[in-house]
């Protein structure tokens, strides 16, 4: 899978699910968490999401604010267990 | 060659500091200096500091700290009361002025210096304050033999500003004595937080009299409140050789013409010895010891025991304090014994 | 030995005599040292029970880390052991006497009628941060400690020993490895926010505290409504201020050493919602209770059932959640009530979120803002009163009370010369985002702000907290 299917599946993910607004224009490397956009709760749905979707178990203490604050952060994060 | 490997990988490393460091600490210094200058200058308005409370020489006799200021706005006193608490309640300037006066035929100005709490000891220690800055003729040792344990004068003893003010410098007394910061943060800090000692400093300076006489209106109830009857019970009559040397320093005071000394027995409620012979006898041998050592230096002592008028409960604010109408008798009985002795010419004059 | 002691700052200055003296290695051994030294100025029963858990659970991630089946065994008997020392220290007071009343019942003549098991002051903290050790050792999230000298610094470092930061072994170990370095700004940081710190605490927590009447969170029926309101208000001010201002002081102290320690507080009364808050107010306790307890079983029923309306996913993460933190901030149905409230609290406001699209509150209207901001601090301050009364009854009694106008003292207008200054730092530190703005202005401003302080600390030390000299019976 390439980084842009990848991209394009969980920016689907969070406009739909996290964010429940499809028609917001998130920028790639829009802060979501620090943004206020999104909680940081909200990252235990992306764990699961990313498991069910890629087969990529991410561990609880990675699912933070830091590592995943933007859309391009959390494909980085699928793409580095991906390879 | 090892040394210096070792000194490489090993040498501490942590702190590198580039100079200047700590500049703003110094700005910081001096800025605390000007903010303390000006709070310096403000507290000496005169206008500011008549609606300051006493300032504190750090201790805990709040009452102590408001006499200070008392005596301080008297300037001069020709008569100081010193002792405890039992003092401090019991004798009244007022009363005795105007007895003294009637019988000597001259005016006499008073102070009680009294403090609540401090021990036997705090009369000498302010005995020693007071002629040096005040030169009252007469000191008026109030005593009671209940106290013979209790000689050290408490926190007093090792106050700063006390040592100080016996020439031993330290930096709290020297503070206490010329910083107005210091003094009146204390009280004011307290007094806005409305703690526990500010109220009670609050009170206090409420009911503190301008010639340091603390009436009180307290009556003495039936049955003794259980912590009034523990100290009863506890109370020991019997007189000590630590209490005698204690009052052996306050006789040493009596140097006339320029001061004299009287000591007065500050008496106690018929209940502190009904009923316990010891007690009794304890007390009249006290009473003979003090007797013959203020004889032996030519020093007038006055019991009071005996006083029918003091018998009475309503005089009464515990069993060893009298109340306000109590202190009057004595204060009263008192003024006129030492005015007829200046009178009969056994006492110089004392005052101007 | 307290933090805020002449005494401790003293000791802090012999410490970094000698530790600014030293290579890095033999620094972690003086630093232990002085952990251990310091806990025994407390109780030497604290810190025999701090060494032998430590061994334990460094034995036990050896354990952990060996691999095949006895790894998930290890674990749970890890997680085990700290939760039941925690239990035997801490709520003993809570369940203990009803275990004794039931052996009681049952004809057991138990013999602990006066066992009371004082709790080691800083365990609620070493504790979590050493559970979260074990489980991120399972996780291969880091490697089990080989040093047992860092490892033991990592549970004692002494200026978290006593209430935190709660950090993690996989940023705090590495932190131990590095070389470190104190220059003149990293000098300038730690003693920023150790005057901060003191200022927080002595300044404006202590004089906040000293301006509650005793008794008002135990009879709270004896107040009216304006004061029962204000004194919360007050309460809730000091709370922040004593915490806040302690993590201070041990931040900027272990800046002093070149270790730096987590953040725990940023401005939280200034959230414009409960998650926000969450993340502002004792983060890293906040943290931990997302990624061990929230996460976890967010998780575990996402996989069951992946719907977010689905009702277990909405209720269950952020109550267990909640009611943990509830737990581990004291025994008592008061504080498991507060935890609730809490936890209800997180569960509106998902429910809101399914119904409303999420936008950055900061896009928002300021004063849409504002008022979330007043709305958040309502919710936060009305559930400070079970946390801080001894029981749920009073806790509802204080409630009840604050609707009760018929009584309309209120509390003196005094308490505005310590809330305004508390409130100003707060907004200057909230409106540019740095707790550490103060080294951002003109050096002369920060001297004369620092003077400020000093003599703001010198007055706040005049207060006579102990009571006055009262009438000794002579």
């Amino acid at each position: 899978m390439d980084r842009t299917e990848v991209k394009d599946k969980i920016r689907t993910f969070v406009l739909n699910e996290l964010i429940r607004n499809p028609g917001y224009g998130l920028g790639d490397d829009e802060p979501m968490i620090t943004g206020g956009l999104i909680d940081s709760f909200s990252l235990a749905y992306f764990g699961v999401y990313v498991e069910e979707t890629f087969d990529i178990y991410i561990p609880d203490t990675d699912l933070t604010v830091a590592n995943l604050d933007t859309l391009n952060q959390m494909v980085d994060r699928v793409m580095q267990d991906a390879s | 060659m090892t040394l210096r490997r070792l000194w490489r990988d090993y040498r501490p490393r942590t702190l590198k500091l580039t100079p200047p460091a700590g500049y703003t600490l110094v700005l910081a210094a001096a800025f605390v200096a000007i903010y303390v200058l000006l709070i310096e200058a403000v507290l000496r308005v005169p206008a500011v500091q008549s609606r300051l409370p006493a300032p504190s020489v750090r201790n805990q006799h709040v009452d102590f700290e408001i006499k200070l200021q008392r005596l301080r706005e008297m300037g001069s006193v020709d008569c100081v009361f010193l002792g405890t608490s039992i003092v401090d309640r019991g004798l009244s300037p007022a009363d005795f002025e105007q007895a003294y006066q009637a019988a000597a035929g001259q005016p006499i100005t008073c102070f009680n210096f009294g403090v609540d709490g401090a021990g036997e000891y705090t009369g000498v220690l302010l005995a020693q304050y007071v002629t040096r800055v005040v030169q009252p003729r007469l000191l008026v040792f109030g005593v009671s033999p209940r106290l013979g344990n209790d000689g050290d004068g408490g926190s007093l003893a090792a106050l700063p500003w006390l040592k100080y003010q016996q020439g031993q410098f330290s930096l709290h007394g020297w503070l206490a004595e010329h910083s107005r910061l210091y003094g009146y943060s204390r009280p004011l800090v307290n007094a806005f937080f409305n703690t526990l000692s500010g109220d009670r400093r609050a009170y206090l300076d409420r009911m503190i009299l301008a010639n340091g006489f603390y009436p009180t209106d307290e009556r003495i109830t039936f049955p003794i409140p259980s912590g009034d009857r523990g100290r009863l019970e506890r109370s020991n009559y019997a007189i000590s050789e630590a209490w005698l040397s204690r009052l052996d320093e306050m006789l040493a005071f009596h140097r006339p013409p320029q001061t004299r000394v009287v000591i007065v027995e500050m008496p106690v409620h018929p209940v502190a010895l009904e009923g316990r012979a010891d007690r009794q006898s304890d007390y009249a041998d006290s009473m003979a010891a003090i007797g013959a050592r203020t004889e032996a230096k030519g020093v007038p002592f006055f019991t009071t025991n005996h006083l029918e008028a003091l018998v009475a409960d309503e005089n009464w604010a515990d069993f060893n304090h009298l109340n306000a109408t109590g202190a009057r008798v004595i204060s009263r009985w008192l003024g006129e014994r030492v005015g007829e002795a200046v009178e009969e010419g056994a006492f110089g004059a004392l005052a101007d | 030995m307290t933090i805020t002691s002449f005494s401790f700052a003293g000791y802090v200055l012999l410490v970094l005599a000698l530790y600014y003296a030293l290579p890095r290695r033999p620094q972690n051994i003086l630093l232990l040292v002085a952990s251990y030294t310091f806990y025994l100025t407390w109780s030497w029963w604290y810190a025999l029970v701090l060494a032998i858990l430590t061994l334990a659970n460094f034995a036990l991630a050896g354990r952990i880390r060996a691999g095949g089946t006895p790894r998930r065994a290890a674990l749970w008997a890890g997680v085990g052991i700290n939760l039941a020392a925690l239990a035997v220290f801490k709520y003993e007071d809570f369940f203990v006497p009803d275990l004794l009343a039931r052996l009681d019942t049952w004809g057991v003549e138990s013999g602990a009628g006066g066992l009371s098991v004082l709790l080691p002051v800083g365990m609620s903290f070493y504790i979590v941060a050493v559970i979260s050790y074990l489980i991120d050792v399972y996780r291969k999230q880091v490697a089990p400690a080989t040093d047992l000298v860092d490892f033991a610094l990592y549970m004692a470092y002494f200026p978290k020993l006593l209430s935190g930061p709660i950090e993690r072994a996989r940023d705090f170990l590495p932190r131990l490895a590095a070389p470190r370095v104190v220059d003149n700004d990293q000098l300038a940081r730690s003693f920023t926010l150790i005057v901060l710190g003191a200022v927080r605490k002595l300044v404006l927590a202590d004089t906040l505290t000293l301006m509650l009447p005793r008794g008002v969170f135990a009879n709270p029926d004896q107040f009216g409504a304006p004061q029962l309101i204000g004194y919360l208000l007050i309460y809730a001010l000091a709370l922040y201020n004593d915490f806040a201002g302690y993590t201070n002081i041990v931040r900027g102290v272990s800046g002093l050493f070149g270790i730096e320690l987590a953040a725990n507080f940023a401005t939280p009364y200034f959230s414009r919602n409960l998650t926000e808050f969450w993340n502002r107010w004792h983060i890293t306790l906040s943290h931990w209770l997302r990624d061990y307890i929230y996460f976890p079983t967010s998780r575990a029923l996402l996989r069951r059932n992946p719907s977010r309306t689905n009702v277990p996913n909405l209720l269950l993460p952020p109550m267990l959640t909640m009611l943990a933190s509830g737990l581990w901030h004291g025994p008592g149905w008061s504080m498991l009530l507060w935890g609730a409230l809490h936890g209800v609290y997180l569960v509106g406001e998902r429910l809101l979120a399914l119904w409303r699209p999420a936008g950055p509150p900061q896009h928002q209207p300021r004063w849409r803002q504002t008022l979330a901001m007043l709305f958040v601090v309502t919710l936060v301050v009305l559930a400070w009163v079970p946390f801080r009364t001894p029981d749920v009854p009073r806790a509802l009694e204080y409630w009840q009370g604050m609707l009760d106008f018929s009584d309309l003292r209120r509390p003196t207008v005094r308490v505005f010369v310590v809330i305004l200054p508390a409130l100003w730092l707060d907004w200057v530190q909230y409106r540019r985002g740095d707790e550490l703005v103060f080294l951002r202005w003109p050096r002369l401003a920060q001297a004369a702000l620092l003077a400020l302080a000093i003599l703001a600390l010198f007055l706040t030390s005049q207060v006579d907290t102990g009571a006055p000299f009262v009438y000794q019976g002579f």
